[in-house]
């Protein structure tokens, strides 16, 4: 049954992937149509996402480009004008997959007109560096990084002279990155059989995730990144080298292992309603139809990877309430949905863990598969097993 | 006797859940309290019932400095004639539409080089300055067209304004125009030989006594720099060169704030003439107090009528300090302060300039840059400017100015959403008193910190365009009108 | 408006102050019923969680008061949130160490 299940919502997710391209492919120059119509323009192509634009009436012509990157939640296009010296005149969010409460704060800040005057891309490159607008960090950065893209094409078209060298993607590998691998290391490590001080190396992974994914970083795994990857928008690796990180550490260790280690021990929001449990001495909820629950919980991931995938915006199916937890943003309901979850942690172990969060479904999936794949490949051909340690304390054969 | 110890276990009973349901009922109550005392007008600092200088509630004692809190960091110069906007653009506009009805001396067509002498070496030395001008002017009358859209919506704040603005322009001004230099028009209307006060604190005490009966929220004396006194006009002689006069010894700075409701309504049912009507009647009233105690007076008040600068006056009278946004912000009012000053030779003790600490606050807040409709004001760590040898914030004028020619009322009536989204423009209930005053005596900043966080997350602010007419905006408030300037509340529309 | 600020404002405090007073005297009730072992600093402590309460509630009621509805909101919702937190855990330590005297 469970396999069956598995297998549709399998085939649901490729059919939502696909449906989702096709539409995407129907909309691909729209926003540009819309923005600047024909009765008051003229659009000259120039080569893709490129154009020198004549408004109508007696105003200069200007240079007008698109370019792209990927936000927190999906892709940005963004368009600039640029006018005939060289300079941007404006810079525009043409369509964003991108959680709205991100959005909004970038559009209530004056950050789009700090781009307003400035000469050429390596200005904006530099504002790619900045923190941009607080609370939509990654959101600021991408808009500029897509700007940025843009006022290339511009300049290597129409100035060839004023442009600058294509900025070295640096890898960027910091504390950050360090900090993660080295709670995946730890976690590993509270694996082992037989170790002492299991308990307090989990403790310290689960409060270091707490502290440094979570109150410093704001960095959690959430489904929406995962999904933005489904549906084809891969962040540039130099730049998001921790999220890459964080997603294929939890996947290998999960496929090889058997054991979701974000789950187990890194997740900061696991973290936060342990330490809440802890206070409150919370209990396992005492529930007769927990599978009813699973269910739901299943459902609802499902759900969300169907929509963000159709829509080919994962921020619209995003629920998940970290944001409001350690980045202060978020929608009131996620408020509400946060501050619930804080109250009822007191009292019941892991709420949010056990009842509605994303990533825990989308992990048994996988292991799901991964558990028949191994059936399949015993059956044709027997191995046998070795006394591996993370075997011995996963391996369903013993 | 059986019956004894279950009253006896009743009465345990009785009153564990009466403590229960009274400290539900305290919960209640406080909750109540709470929301009225939100409600309250007395809270309206300046607006409510703490008369004779009842609202002047602030500590300066403790936060005196010996310096001023604005930077010097070069050669100091006054400021000159064509360094106001207004006195700018009333230059330009008798170019185009001179008195005489003669032809136009220069039209918008032209450019900087058509302009005479002063104007243009102003405007080139000020480049972009000239063509913000001209957008101005073409908002303007944009403004004027669209005010027939607008008009049933603002009408009654249109009123409101309206009537502020009377007494302020024409024959019947109170003050009236000085006429005449300094040294008559001063002393014009004395009456008497000066008394002689038993000391200059006397003196100090009782201008501040009379000048709160007369309305004034918050008052400083300071000593005139001649550093603050405009240079090239004078009132009373007209465009001239001219020292500090010798009997401006002391100058008496009154500061109210607006209407608190309207503040916040801003820029569309706010004015600045509520505050300037009072702060006109304050001043010419102490200038009449003041002859009649046989000592010289000059009122210097909005909205034009000054020939000192009023912010660092103010900052030299412990009022305030400068904020981001150019305004002083007191610790009573925040930047809800408008000024008026009265210069005279009476004997009086100088207020000492306080710190508390705007300067920091400023730094990390940014919520008035960020709200601000025309891009005046700036984001910057520190100030970028050197403004006539001090090192201090300076809103772009006359990008300030375009946008008072954009927002939906009649004419160019100001914007003012500065001062309304300001954290420091708080009214005076429990809450903002706790918080303003923590902070002020917080050294370390953090619990400003926190305060700035749960400023910016919990209140919520349109943002810079919103508070402009379609299609850029969506003529936003900072926050909701009072019912009393809604026309639809009162008239019957249709 | 004089009644109000003459008579009703005075006889508000009165009642609110024989709230508190009630709440008082039956808290000691409370502690003997629930077998709580106080002492002066859990007394302090709860007192000083009260009145966190009270304050949290007054607060958000008066920023909602003044028309900053959502501010208050939000006010409400932090604090209150913070005082469930701090009230769960200072029922931890107030039946803690009674269990440790217990023993
Ligand atoms: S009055 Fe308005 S336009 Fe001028 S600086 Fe203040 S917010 Fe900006
Ligand atoms: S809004 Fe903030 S930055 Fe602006 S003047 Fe007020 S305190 Fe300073």
């Amino acid at each position: 049954m469970d396999w069956a299940l598995a297998l549709f919502a399998l085939l649901t997710i490729v059919a939502a992937w696909w449906g989702g391209k096709q539409r995407r492919q129907i909309h691909q120059n729209r926003h540009i149509a819309t923005r600047y119509p024909d009765s008051l323009y003229r659009l000259a192509s120039h080569g893709k996402g490129l154009w020198k634009v004549f408004p109508k009436g007696k105003k200069e012509a200007f240079y007008l480009a698109t370019g792209k990157a990927q936000g927190y939640a999906g892709g940005l296009k963004v368009a600039v004008e640029l006018a005939p010296e060289g300079r941007i005149q404006k810079i525009q969010v043409l369509s964003a997959s991108e959680t709205p409460s991100y959005l909004s704060k970038i559009y209530q800040s004056d950050y789009l007109e700090a781009f307003r005057g400035k000469a050429c891309e390596r200005n904006i490159s530099r504002l790619a560096q900045t923190d941009g607008v607080t609370g939509a960090t990654q959101t600021s950065r991408a808009i500029a990084r897509a700007g940025e893209q843009a006022a290339r094409r511009i300049t290597s078209e129409f100035f060839p002279d004023k442009t600058a060298p294509s900025p070295t993607s640096r890898v960027k590998f910091g504390i950050q990155e360090s900090i993660l691998l080295l709670l995946f290391a730890l976690t590993l490590l509270s694996w082992l059989p037989r170790l002492a001080h299991k308990k307090k190396l989990h403790r310290i992974c689960l409060y270091g995730g707490l502290i440094f994914l979570g109150f410093v970083y704001n960095r959690p795994l959430t489904l929406t990144q995962i999904n933005g990857m489904l549906a084809g928008h891969w962040p540039q690796w130099q730049h998001e080298l921790f999220t890459y990180i964080l997603i294929f550490a939890t996947l290998i260790i999960l496929l090889i292992t058997g054991r979701n280690p974000y789950c187990s021990s890194i997740c900061p929001f696991k973290g936060f309603q342990d330490a809440l449990g802890n206070l409150g001495r919370a209990k396992t909820a005492p529930l007769y139809n927990r599978r009813l629950w699973t269910w739901i919980q299943r459902s609802l991931a499902w759900g969300a990877v169907l929509i963000a995938l159709w829509t080919r915006n994962p921020g619209i199916s995003d629920y998940e309430v970290f944001g409001a937890a350690f980045h202060l943003t978020g929608s009131r309901i996620m408020f509400l949905l946060l501050g619930i979850i804080t109250i009822v942690s007191l009292f019941i172990r892991k709420p949010w863990c056990n009842f509605l969060c994303p990533i825990k479904p989308v992990a048994s999936f996988i292991k799901l598969f991964r558990y028949k794949m191994i059936r399949t490949w015993k059956n044709t051909k027997p191995v046998k097993c070795s006394e591996n340690a993370f075997c011995s304390s996963s391996c369903s054969q013993r | 006797m059986a019956d004894r110890s279950g009253k006896k276990f009743n009465r345990r009973d009785f009153i564990k859940y009466s403590g229960l349901a009274g400290a539900a009922l305290s919960l209640g109550g406080i909750a109540g309290a709470g929301y009225l005392s939100g409600r309250n007008k007395a809270t309206h600092t300046g607006w409510g019932r703490d008369a004779y200088g009842g609202n002047q509630y602030f500590n300066r004692a403790a936060f005196r400095v010996h310096r001023p809190t604005y930077q010097k960091v070069g050669p100091v110069r006054r400021i000159t004639y064509l360094e106001n906007i207004f006195n700018r653009n009333g230059e330009l506009y008798r170019l185009m539409f001179p008195r005489d009805g003669s032809s136009p001396q220069w039209t918008l067509k032209q450019g900087v080089s058509d302009l005479p002498g002063p104007l243009r070496d102003y405007y080139q030395s000020h480049p972009g300055s000239l063509q913000e001008f001209k957008k101005a002017f073409r908002r303007g009358q944009q403004q004027k067209k669209n005010w027939k859209k607008y008009k049933t919506r603002y009408l009654l704040a249109s009123a409101w304004s309206a009537a502020h603005e009377s007494p302020l322009h024409g024959k019947g001004a109170f003050p009236s125009e000085p006429e005449g230099p300094p040294e008559e028009s001063d002393f014009k209307g004395i009456t008497t030989e000066a008394y002689s006060l038993k000391s200059p604190g006397h003196g100090s005490r009782l201008i501040k006594k009379i000048a709160h009966t007369f309305g004034a929220t918050l008052v400083g004396i300071a000593p005139v720099r001649e550093q603050w006194v405009y240079q090239g006009y004078l009132r009373g002689v007209g465009k001239t060169q001219f020292n500090k006069p010798p009997h401006w010894k002391h100058a008496v700075v009154v500061a109210i704030p607006h209407e608190w409701d309207s503040l916040y309504a801003n820029p569309v049912y706010g004015t600045s003439y509520d505050a300037y009507s009072m702060l006109n009647f304050i001043a010419g009233k102490l200038e009449v107090f003041l002859k009649h105690l046989g000592y010289a007076a000059r009122p210097h008040v909005p909205p034009t009528d000054y020939d000192i600068a009023m912010p660092p006056l103010a900052i030299d009278a412990g009022l305030g300090e400068q904020g981001r946004h150019g305004i002083l912000i007191t610790p009573e009012l925040g930047a809800n302060t408008r000024l008026a000053a009265v210069t005279t030779n009476m004997p009086l003790e100088e207020d000492h300039p306080i710190d508390f600490g705007v300067a920091e606050f400023c730094r990390k807040c940014k919520i008035c840059a960020d709200q601000c409709p025309s891009g005046a004001i700036s984001s910057a760590e520190k100030p970028p400017d050197v403004i006539r040898g001090y090192r201090r914030w300076a809103i772009n004028q006359d990008k300030c100015f375009t946008i008072w020619n954009t927002v939906a009322t009649q004419h160019p009536r100001g914007c003012r959403v500065c001062l309304a989204v300001c954290p420091y423009s708080r009214k005076n209930n429990w809450v903002h008193r706790l918080a303003k005053d923590v902070d002020a005596y917080d050294p370390t900043g953090t619990f400003s910190s926190a305060m700035l966080t749960m400023q910016k997350s919990f209140f919520s602010y349109p943002g810079g365009a919103q508070y402009l007419p379609p299609p850029n905006g969506t003529n936003a408030v900072y926050q909701k009108p009072p019912q009393w300037l809604k026309t639809e509340e009162w008239f019957n529309l249709d | 408006m004089f009644i109000i600020d003459l008579f009703l404002k005075p006889v508000f405090w009165i009642i609110m102050g024989m709230l508190y007073l009630i709440m008082i005297y039956s808290a000691r009730y409370w502690a003997q019923d629930l077998n709580l072992q106080m002492n002066w600093w859990k007394w302090l402590l709860s007192a000083a969680w009260f009145i966190l309460l009270s304050l949290s509630l007054a607060g958000g009621m008066t920023l909602i008061g003044e028309g900053e509805t959502q501010a208050g909101l939000y006010f409400l919702g932090l604090f209150l949130l913070i005082d469930i937190i701090l009230g769960v855990g200072l029922w931890r330590l107030i039946t803690m160490k009674s269990k440790k005297k217990r023993v």
